[in-house]
């Protein structure tokens, strides 16, 4: 699935073959860390609203 | 002339009250340092010597007519480069934003109601968007605190930590999403103010990330960071995250006795960090007793994934807010940045929900962990700042990624929106500054500036002077 959002995003920012190579390596961190929230069991938990802590 | 530099922002207002400094002197004496020493450090991306002088002539006659005066009356500042200032582009420290703003933003015009004089506008890492602070187009602010090697000077906020810390101003606004301001601050040995989420207006400041954004000063103490959220602070209808909370006089409640309050240390940052980190913040906390304060070791178990919510929420809101940029002058950016800008596209609907439940747990366990306690105790920074170009850091048996390790106490406070201050708790064996940071309950910001000045007043780590000069 990367390789096409990787091969997407080369033809819409005109990315060079550094880019694509470098943009696919911090996706794969991206995806490595990000699973890290599905160990939570979250399933019952309100997501945070952005403006819940102003009164 | 030579002493002005050093002076905080309630010396200086005092003494121009009491007509013992001029506001033209005191802006000359900065104006004269920038001039000697920026071409080394390259704080500033941007110097209004002749706006700065014309103002703080308005200042003077303002003075000598016993008009009303501003608690920054004649007092130089300066802002980052992400906030808007009429007349001059806002160039987020990229090479191609060069359009003048068409007015200043909400914080700079509080600025200027209090009377203060701006001296210009402050550089950064690219579009805020990094910890080290480093920035190819204007030149890596020089981290004062180290005269041969040059260190990282915290980011994103880096000329601001820089221009503040070599006495260039005593104030410096920052933009903190994930520690913005208080990376540089510790990094450079000063004061460095997050309020809370919503206390300051973000109107006509450059967005890198809306729900983690806040802005906030780096000063040399926490008096004039008092002084200053005191003149920021308030209900702004142009900014939607704005609180309607009431402003309380932060000045006035400083000297309050902070004996029986309750500090909980956060004892897995402190375990995370380098030795003589770890040993800088246990010793804060023994001064803390000292004072009277009953400290007792607490935990946030949600904080361990604060980094994966924060890659769900900030990158995805950083490339929802640079999209339309990438696509006029992508090719502009940085690799750096426009790279991790659009790897964000691996990122789902589902990631980021699940990153903003986990901001839901960190933030109900944050506010109840300050029902048992008033404060949060922990270090900035777990290390002292690093060369220039270094990429993974040592910490104690572990090697880590930079980055990473530079947010790893700061972004859970940007996810809960809770208030924060750092400041100085000493120095490394090299002579670089460590810093602790201090939290408390939203819109408490008053609880947190006290304990900080009850701290510093009883310790000197803020009174050493980096070897510029």
């Amino acid at each position: 699935m990367l390789d096409y959002l990787v091969r997407d995003l080369a033809h819409e920012f005109a990315l060079s073959a550094e880019d694509r190579a470098a943009i696919h390596q911090m996706m794969l961190r991206i995806r490595e860390v990000v699973a890290q929230l599905n160990e939570l069991p979250l399933t019952d938990v309100e997501p945070a609203s952005v403006y819940k802590v102003v009164p | 002339m030579n002493d002005i530099p050093w002076l905080g922002i309630r010396d200086l207002a005092r003494a121009m009250a009491a007509r013992q400094l001029s506001p033209v002197e005191a802006v000359r004496a900065h104006l004269e340092r920038i001039d000697r020493l920026d071409g080394r450090l390259h704080s500033f991306i941007a110097v209004f010597a002749d706006a700065a002088l014309d103002a703080a002539r308005s200042a003077e006659q303002a003075v000598v007519t016993g008009w009303s005066l501003g608690p920054l009356h004649g007092v130089p500042v300066a802002v980052k480069d992400l906030f808007a200032v009429r007349g001059s582009p806002t160039t987020a420290g990229c090479s191609f934003l060069k359009e003048p703003a068409a007015q200043d933003c909400t914080v700079v015009a509080r600025l200027r109601a209090a009377g203060a004089v701006l001296l210009g506008k402050l550089n950064l890492h690219e579009f805020a968007y990094g910890p080290e602070g480093v920035n190819v187009h204007f030149g890596t602010p020089w981290n004062p605190w180290d005269a041969t090697t040059p260190r990282i000077p915290g980011g994103s906020s880096s000329g601001s930590g820089v221009a503040v810390a070599a006495g260039l101003a005593p104030l410096g606004m920052g933009s903190d999403t994930g520690g913005s301001i208080r990376i540089p601050a510790a990094c450079c040995g000063t004061v460095g103010l997050k309020p809370t989420y919503g206390r300051v207006s973000r109107a006509g400041v450059l967005p890198l990330a809306w729900s983690l954004d806040h802005a906030g000063p780096l000063t040399r103490s926490v008096a004039d960071a008092a002084v200053v959220l005191g003149a920021i602070a308030g209900h702004d209808p142009a900014d939607p995250s704005s609180s309607t909370a009431p402003v309380p006089d932060y000045v006035a409640g400083l000297d309050a006795p902070v004996k029986g309050l309750r500090v909980g240390l956060l004892r897995e940052h402190v375990e995370q960090a380098a030795p003589e980190v770890a040993a800088a913040v246990e010793q804060a906390a023994e001064v803390l007793k000292q004072l009277g304060c009953e400290v007792q070791d607490v935990a946030v178990p949600t904080a361990r994934y604060s980094l994966a919510a924060s890659y769900a929420i900030l990158a995805a809101e950083a490339l929802a807010s640079h999209e339309p940029l990438l696509h006029r002058h992508g090719a502009q950016y940085t690799a750096d940045a426009r790279r991790r800008l659009l790897a964000a596209r691996c990122l789902t609907a589902g990631d980021r929900i699940q990153g903003e439940r986990v901001r839901s747990l960190i933030r109900t366990e944050i506010n109840s962990l300050l029902q048992r306690v008033d404060c949060l105790l922990s270090p900035t920074l777990p290390v002292p700042a690093p060369p220039v170009g270094v990429t993974e850091v040592q910490i104690g048996s572990r090697r880590e990624s930079l980055r990473v390790a530079l947010t790893a106490c700061t972004r859970l406070f940007n996810l809960s929106g809770h208030p924060v201050i750092c400041l100085p708790c000493g120095f490394s064996s090299e002579g670089l500054p460590l810093s602790l940071q201090l939290a408390g309950r939203a819109f408490d910001e008053a609880t947190v500036l006290r304990l900080a000045h009850a701290y510093e007043s009883a310790t000197d780590g803020h009174r050493r002077r980096p070897p510029v000069g």
